[in-house]
């Protein structure tokens, strides 16, 4: 069942003299549970077509569905509301709160959802074990690896049990062997919680942890993979 | 609570630039506080000082302060023993003391000159306390000998004029109520300061009995009334004028020029003081905020993407600088209160007004009202400087924010 419908995204960026068309009519769905990967080159328009997608950013024209309401048509308010309650995020560069440890790192987006204090330490200790930092909550993000603070992040994401994950890039500042064990252990619990997962990347490693991949290029989705059907790709 | 802890935690980010913010912000409250705790203790000794000159309510004719006399005590009030008798039965009232005001010649045979004189009681020294300086001699006896020569205090200046020492002896001169002149000899019995040089060229002290005896009048020119508790003074106004509907019971604040005059001033003065020091503060919290936001409109962008509201993220700021003006304001009234005990002990003087004589000592009243509103005024101006400060961080797009470098 569809969790996600972007249908007929345009979005332009003033550039200096004139308008530049960064997606036009882009669209992709995401089911419930299942994990996309948005590939293609830089300025293709994978990542904008994904905060989008995560409500961060507005389009100039189209549809985002979710159960069949245009949450672009949301307020400011609601969006943000939306967000905090059914989409975490994974960012590039991790995007921890420096001057918060790792657990309250982890614990912020229940806080915001107001949950009970015993309920938080429960949660967050669980998630906190599930990606093997149990024993670090103490410490703030500089004290911890890019991995690590990747793997922190991944936790900030799921702790909520969110119905989507919106992951820009997130093996990006990370080595080959940690973003492989990142995206294997994102790919575990999200299917442990059955949360669906969209990622912008341009790292064809990636997509092995995939269900389906979708090629972006020149504001637009052009390619389709379906990566559950052995042999499609190679 | 989460935000006050995450705010608390995000002052310690760059600790140097929280603590000079801190710093300044204590530095502009201990300036709110010393200078309006000086302009308090100002206000204070003069009021003090005006009490104890009039007493708290001054009971006269009603035309008394408004008209010219044609003749000595025209507007003199009449029995004022009886008066004063039938106050003094009220527990609440401690004192009800007669004065007479007059004027004429004083001679030491050889000079003659003109004074100021104030006929007065005898329990004057117990009201007006310290504010009343003999500097040589003593003041006026209790209970005069007949057969002596009548008593008279002098001021510095004019005893200077008239080459008069104590024992002395000297005539004054006036004319009665009824226009005669009439003459009394006195002896020197004291000599006073008032603290105003051009006031002891002319002033001198009797007591009342020798100004009604000069002035061949039973009469006073008005009683002070001295409330044992001055917060009765409204009470008492309106008891006096309705037990003696003949006369007008004066406050003392309507009489206090000097006292208004220079409340009026320092008001101002200070007002505009404080108002530049919390612009001071306004700035540098501001300044602060302004550089915090532009190093952390990333996380605002997070913070936003994680689904925190645009109020609770301004929030977070002023929570921020909430925090600074709390701290700074608690680190300006310990300095304030340190330096008003430093003064306490160090019995600092002040240099003489113009046209005075003697200083006074320079204390500073720690005033817990003052240390509230100032308090209130740093915390809203706090508030605001983060509200100002966070704009640009919150209008960004969270994407645009995202991407900030």
């Amino acid at each position: 069942m569809s969790l996600l419908t972007a249908k007929g995204i345009r979005k332009s960026f003033n550039a200096g003299a004139g308008e530049k068309m960064v997606l036009n009519n882009a669209g992709l769905n995401i089911d419930s549970g299942e994990l996309v990967t948005i590939l293609g080159p830089s300025g293709s328009g994978k990542s904008t077509l994904l905060n989008i997608c995560g409500l961060i950013d507005s389009a100039d024209r189209g549809e985002i569905l979710w159960q069949d309401q245009d949450l672009l048509k949301l307020s400011v308010r609601s969006r943000t509301e939306f967000r905090r309650a059914n989409i975490g995020f994974v960012f590039q560069s991790f995007n921890l709160i420096p001057v918060m440890t790792a657990f309250d790192n982890v614990a912020f987006p229940l806080m915001l959802l107001n949950w009970p204090s015993k309920k938080i330490h429960k949660r967050v200790n669980t998630l906190l074990e599930q990606v093997g930092l149990a024993d670090h909550a103490r410490y703030k993000p500089g004290q911890l690896s890019g991995g690590q603070c990747q793997r922190i992040a991944i936790a900030r994401a799921l702790v909520k049990q969110p119905a989507l994950i919106i992951a820009d890039e997130p093996t990006a500042s990370l080595d080959a062997d940690t973003a492989i064990q990142v995206m294997a252990l994102m790919k575990q619990l999200m299917v442990a919680q059955q949360t669906a997962c969209l990622v912008a990347t341009h790292d064809s490693r990636l997509m092995p942890f995939s269900d389906r991949v979708l090629h972006v290029d020149h504001g637009h989705v052009v390619e389709e993979h379906d990566m559950t059907v052995k042999g499609v790709v190679a | 609570m989460k935000w006050f802890i995450l705010a608390w935690q995000n002052l310690g980010r760059n600790r140097r630039r929280t603590l000079a913010t801190l710093l300044l912000i204590a530095m502009g409250v201990t300036g709110i506080m010393t200078t309006t705790g000086f302009a308090e203790y100002t206000y204070e000794s003069l009021r003090e000082f005006s009490m104890r000159e009039s007493g708290q309510l001054i009971l006269t004719q009603p035309d008394y302060f408004t008209e010219d006399e044609s003749y000595p005590l025209q507007y003199g009030i009449d029995n004022s023993e009886v008066i004063r008798h039938t106050l003094l039965q009220d527990l609440n009232i401690s004192y009800v003391l007669p004065s007479v005001e007059f004027n004429g010649l004083i001679s030491n045979g050889d000079k003659s000159t003109i004074f100021m004189g104030n006929g007065v009681d005898v329990d004057l020294p117990k009201v007006r306390g310290p504010s009343l300086t003999v500097s040589a001699g003593h003041f006026l006896s209790r209970s005069a000998d007949e057969t002596a020569d009548y008593e008279v205090l002098l001021g510095k200046g004019l005893a200077r004029s008239l080459n008069a020492e104590l024992g002395s002896g000297l005539t004054l001169m006036a004319s009665t109520a009824d226009g005669a002149l009439n003459a009394v000899d006195v002896q020197v019995r004291g000599i006073l300061s008032t603290g105003i040089p051009e006031m002891d060229k002319r002033f001198l002290m009797v007591h009342v009995s020798t100004a009604q005896f000069l002035l061949d009048t039973e009469r006073v020119s008005q009683l002070g009334i001295y409330l044992r508790d001055s917060e009765q003074q409204d009470e008492y106004q309106q008891t006096l004028e309705t037990q003696y509907p003949d006369l007008k019971a004066t406050p003392w604040q309507e009489r206090a020029v000097f006292y208004r005059a220079v409340k009026n001033l320092y008001d101002r003065i200070f007002g505009v003081m404080g108002g530049v020091i919390l612009v001071m503060v306004l700035f540098a919290i501001f300044n602060t905020s302004a550089m915090s936001v532009m190093e952390r409109i990333r996380e605002i962008g997070t913070l936003s993407a994680l689904g925190a509201q645009r109020s609770e993220i301004i929030r977070l700021f002023a929570v921020e600088s909430g925090l600074l003006a709390l701290l700074g304001s608690i680190t300006g009234f310990v300095l304030s209160g340190a330096i008003s005990i430093g003064l306490m002990l160090a019995d600092v003087q002040m240099p003489p007004p113009p046209g005075q004589t003697d200083g006074y000592p320079l204390q500073v009243y720690f005033s817990a009202d003052i240390a509230v509103y100032s308090l209130l005024a740093v915390l809203i101006i706090a508030c605001l400087a983060a509200l100002f400060a966070v704009r640009k961080g919150i209008n960004l797009s969270i994407s645009e924010a995202l991407r900030y470098a």
